[in-house]
């Protein structure tokens, strides 16, 4: 009595210390054995112990999440060398496996067919869907660890994933990436791409060799390792409903260029609706002076330029030149009164766009107009006005 | 001598009871009733993963021809399971339990852990082993069971 009391506390401690916390999900294969021993007496004295023992085998629990990486917003129509070819990112996708088993996943991309809502969050995104498809499906799939920047490995269809609860390559980001050679649209096409996943194959503990995952719904055999579909369960599913060991995700590539060349002959002098305009006004003749002025000769006529980037992309370098029209004569408030102005750019002409100054000119340089414009963002616009006197 | 004449003495009781023991396991299901209700169903094990809760079943017979007393049931929580608070049932028995793998035993309410120093409230999944301790003898050809419920982790 006395050794028990001493060992008493040292035992409690111990017990303490073991973790009783949230663990990782028992292995696929492991046996569960539970022990009964009864002790009793007749008469008094003591009998022999009898134990009853049960044993249950843990079954396969296929649990999984792929979800695109970034809910926001579609990939962006940028260039990535990845082993000395060049692409596009179609895809990235995280891939989670919560099974209670080594799981190898069969991946296969599919590209949209323009019926489906893609469900981007980011407020310019909400309405994407999918407007074209590559030239051809030479899709390459690449794995990396969660959140990479660049994708690591190749894969070949497939991906191997450890159990719910390891320390290491419980998750991947998958990607999809096409050569930009297959890429062949204009900006704002969107490339839309399903990456599906399916749990094919498991290592369960006690089998030598890989499991095929199949479905078990209907077995009854208690003794074999059985496969329970628990991916997309939600609360209120009955079990027919719950899982298919599949599951699937939408991402897009979303081409942006700078976007000078849209013209909309419909509405010809709209600058949200055409990248370039050219406009021109008579201001003054001798005749009638302002009073619903003619362009006859020795009229002042004023031209308007208009640049707007309606692509989704920066454009840099940005060059205007214009050449001073034929039987026309450049003039300026230094050299004629008659409403001649200097060479001027001047603010946005639609609330939705944004005024650029150029950052040299505009000015006459010969018998130019130039101007030069270091970057015209998205949704940019300049307007260079200036005037000539009619020959 | 001695130890013969003792063990002489025990060989009468040891022939005349008997008293056998079997351990079934069952997956624990809720099932919706016609009713709207729902009830836990024991059913065949057919399929058990992480998560499932399982029921377990001892049931005791005596075969012998005497009464069985004091009668004590242990069964250590079997690995990778949680108990499940307050499921452990069986008709006139004082249940406890131990936190130190079956060497102490106590009512739940007096169960401690002393973890890094802090002792605190066992919890249901601190426990290590049940003991059931039946108040009634078990009259020869009697029958009776105890049954428990753990969460595969």
């Amino acid at each position: 009595m006395k050794i028990q009391k001493l060992i008493l506390p040292a035992a409690m401690s111990f017990a303490g210390l073991v973790s009783f916390g949230a663990q990782a999900a028992t292995k696929a294969g492991i046996e569960i054995v539970n022990t009964a021993a009864l002790n009793y007496k007749v008469n008094g004295v003591a009998q022999t112990q009898v134990e009853a023992e049960k044993k249950l085998q843990v079954d396969v629990k296929i649990d999984f999440n792929l979800a695109r990486a970034d809910i926001a917003a579609p990939n962006a129509s940028t260039e990535i060398d990845v082993a000395g070819s060049k692409y596009y990112v179609m895809g990235k996708f995280d891939l989670a496996n919560t099974t209670n088993a080594p799981t190898t996943f069969t991946l296969a991309p599919t590209n949209g067919d323009g019926t489906e809502a893609l469900g981007f969050t980011g407020t310019d995104y909400t309405s994407l869907t999918d407007t074209k498809d590559p030239v051809s499906s030479l899709f390459k799939l690449y794995s990396s660890a969660a959140g990479a920047a660049a994708p690591a490995t190749e894969l070949t269809g497939n991906i191997s994933l450890n159990e719910d609860g390891n320390a290491s390559n419980t998750t991947a980001l998958v990607w999809v990436l096409i050569p930009t050679s297959e890429i062949k649209g204009v900006d704002k096409d969107v490339f839309a791409v399903q990456l599906t996943a399916t749990a094919s194959e498991v290592t369960v503990v006690g089998e030598a060799n890989p499991v095929a995952v199949v479905n078990d719904v209907a077995n009854t055999d208690t003794d074999a390792v059985q496969f329970v579909f628990a991916d997309d369960a939600q609360a209120g599913d009955d079990e027919s409903a719950i899982g298919n060991a599949t599951e699937s995700a939408w991402d897009a590539l979303f081409l942006a260029f700078p976007d000078f060349e849209t013209t909309d002959p419909t509405d010809p002098t709209n600058p949200t609706k055409n990248g370039f305009i050219k406009t021109s006004v008579v201001l003054w003749d001798p005749i009638n002076e302002t009073n619903n002025p003619k362009a006859i000769p020795g009229a002042t006529v004023q031209y308007s330029i208009t640049l707007t980037n309606l692509g989704a992309t920066d454009a840099n370098d940005v060059n205007i030149s214009d050449a001073i029209p034929a039987n026309t004569t450049f003039c300026d408030s230094s050299n004629s009164p008659e409403l001649c102005a200097d060479v001027t750019s001047v603010n946005a002409p639609a609330a939705t766009l944004t005024y650029v100054a150029p950052t040299t000119g505009p000015a006459l340089n010969g018998s130019n107009i130039e101007a030069v414009f270091a970057t015209v963002k998205s949704n940019e616009t300049s307007t260079i006005t200036f005037t000539v006197k009619i020959d | 001598m001695r130890t013969l004449l003792l063990a002489f003495a025990f060989l009468p009781a040891l022939a005349m009871a008997e008293v056998s023991l079997i351990t079934e396991a069952f997956k624990i299901v809720p099932v919706q009733q016609a009713d709207g209700s729902v009830v836990e169903e024991w059913q065949t094990p057919e399929k058990v993963v992480p998560g499932d809760k399982v029921g377990y079943r001892i049931s005791y017979n005596n075969n012998g021809k005497e009464a069985a007393e004091g009668v004590v049931i242990n069964n250590p929580v079997p690995a990778e399971t949680i108990y499940i608070a307050n499921s452990a049932t069986g008709a006139n028995s004082t249940i406890t339990y131990s936190v130190d793998g079956g060497q102490n035993y106590g009512k739940a309410s007096e169960l401690t852990v002393t973890a890094q120093g802090n002792t605190r409230a066992a919890k249901a999944e601190d426990y290590s082993h049940i003991r059931w301790m039946l108040t009634q003898p078990v009259e020869a050809g009697a029958s009776g069971k105890v049954e428990f419920k753990v969460r595969i982790k």
